[in-house]
């Protein structure tokens, strides 16, 4: 009785976007049409962004493992199933196993649910890969090319990830700052003085490259790395303790830097987004504030809770309509 | 309800009729088009909707169209409406494509997504009448992709 009547092209990509990242790798090979839809940027971006898939929980766990002889040390990360039943296990579905990692650890993202990952070996240092969880891929990135000279010294670091909507690539900018012993005795009181390198990675030739960081510019410690719209920003303290916010577009690879909230740095607590724009959280003895950055530069106060909350007990940095998260 | 309430008639490709307040109509945005650009005659044709489908249709458009009904009693509604035959379903989603209801195709659709998630791509390949253009090794050199996916 019931004739078949095959459903049109876009009803069935609507039904494509409703399932999950298992079942479409398994569909790519229905047919040469489904595997070219499955993984066109169109059809992928408008499944990340489907209603579907909002609830995005990661649950890693690290473990080590015992080999027939010695000891490896191993990284599991693992995903708890979306309901968790009172009084049950629940059996975690694993995602990623890293063999023979001594130290691993997720030092940027997500960007798009893709994470930045730092692994260390005892025996070879450092590799950086860039991992999708919901697909389980990976990609180990090639060797990044910091000049280091011997006498440097590492002070600090911070890693960024961020996506170019303009040429559609992945971006890793990492910044690094050492120590010149051999500035030691020639003008600066301190012994030896900061260089900044930054190296910059791009997905769509899979290469590094080093970039010339503003000798102008304030250099120091790092830290509160924000990404927002395109642009990292962090804050950076040099020896003299003069604060400044620091940004990188990842588009254009250009540097910024401008004033912070007109308050000490001692007292910035964090650097955070409050709905679209960048805020820092600021506390003195008695209350903390939030600042907001209406323009570049230009900060001003929003409000203040009192009495000060705990370092400890910092909001995160989710705000979404004037909501945080402790 | 006040005197005001009119009434409008859908007539499917088989030739039934179908009386029905025009505040239910209007569910569909195709219908609702229709009235808001007085282009409504006495019957508006259904051409792409069978009389079995409408049924069902307008079942759903009554139960959430009623006053004073719980979200529960309206999700058990959902959830045995959702239970039909294949064939059934795939004549619902085209009949809400049509008639524009965006409410009844996002769970039809949902439906189907649920029923073929665990599916091999053999059973895709009947389920959507798809000719497997791979030859075995291009398939097999897909399968390694992904592998964990076909475990």
């Amino acid at each position: 009785m019931d004739c078949y009547c095959p459903l049109p092209e876009d009803l069935v990509v609507d039904i494509l976007l409703m399932l999950p990242v298992e079942p479409l790798l398994r569909f790519k090979c229905v047919c040469k049409h489904w595997y070219a839809l499955i993984k066109s940027e169109s059809f992928i971006e408008k499944h990340f962004h489907h209603k579907n898939n909002r609830a995005r929980l990661l649950i890693c766990n690290l473990k080590l493992e015992k080999e027939e002889h010695t000891l490896v040390k191993s990284v599991v990360v693992s995903l708890l199933p979306e309901k968790i039943v009172p009084g049950v296990t629940p059996e975690q579905k694993i995602l990623l196993h890293l063999p023979r990692t001594d130290y691993f650890k997720c030092v940027a993202g997500p960007v798009n649910g893709l994470f930045l990952l730092q692994e260390v070996f005892c025996e070879y240092g450092v590799r950086l890969s860039l991992w999708n969880p919901a697909t389980r891929e990976f990609w180990p990135l090639p060797p990044e090319p910091f000049e280091i000279k011997h006498f440097f010294c590492d002070y600090d670091h911070q890693f960024g990830l961020g996506f170019d909507l303009l040429t559609q690539d992945y971006i890793v900018v990492w910044i690094r700052v050492f120590f010149d012993n051999q500035g030691r005795g020639q003008g600066q009181e301190q012994g030896g003085y900061p260089h900044v390198y930054v190296c910059v990675y791009s997905s769509c030739d899979n290469s590094w490259k080093n970039l010339e960081f503003p000798s102008s510019f304030t250099s120091g410690s790092l830290y509160f790395v924000i990404y927002l719209n395109g642009v990292y920003y962090w804050s950076c303290r040099s020896l003299d303790n003069i604060y400044k916010i620091q940004s990188f577009a990842m588009g254009s690879e250009q540097f910024g830097e401008m004033q912070g909230p007109d308050i000490p740095g001692e007292r910035w607590r964090r650097l955070t987004l409050r709905g679209d724009s960048l805020a820092m959280l600021v506390s003195d003895k008695s209350m903390t504030s939030i600042y907001e950055m209406k323009q570049e530069g230009s900060w001003s106060k929003v409000f203040t809770v009192q009495p000060r909350i705990d370092v400890a007990h910092l909001p995160n940095d989710i705000w979404e309509n004037d909501k945080d998260y402790f | 309800m006040s005197s005001s309430t009119k009434f409008l008639t859908l007539k499917t490709c088989d030739d039934k009729k179908f009386v029905l307040d025009e505040a239910i109509a209007v569910r569909s945005q195709t219908i609702k088009n229709m009235v808001e650009d007085d282009c409504v005659s006495n019957v508006i044709p259904l051409p792409n909707v069978n009389s079995k489908t409408m049924t069902k249709v307008i079942e759903y458009w009554k139960k959430h169209s009623e006053e004073g009904v719980s979200k529960d009693v309206l999700m058990d509604f959902d959830k045995a409406f959702v239970k039909v035959h294949h064939s059934i379903l795939h004549a619902l989603i085209l009949a809400a494509n049509f008639l524009n209801d965006k409410e009844i195709l996002d769970m039809m659709c949902q439906e189907v997504a649920d029923r073929i998630k665990g599916k091999t791509p053999e059973e895709i390949r009947k389920e959507f009448d798809i000719k497997n253009d791979f030859t075995p090794e291009e398939e097999e050199e897909i399968r390694k992709e992904n592998a964990w996916a076909f475990e």
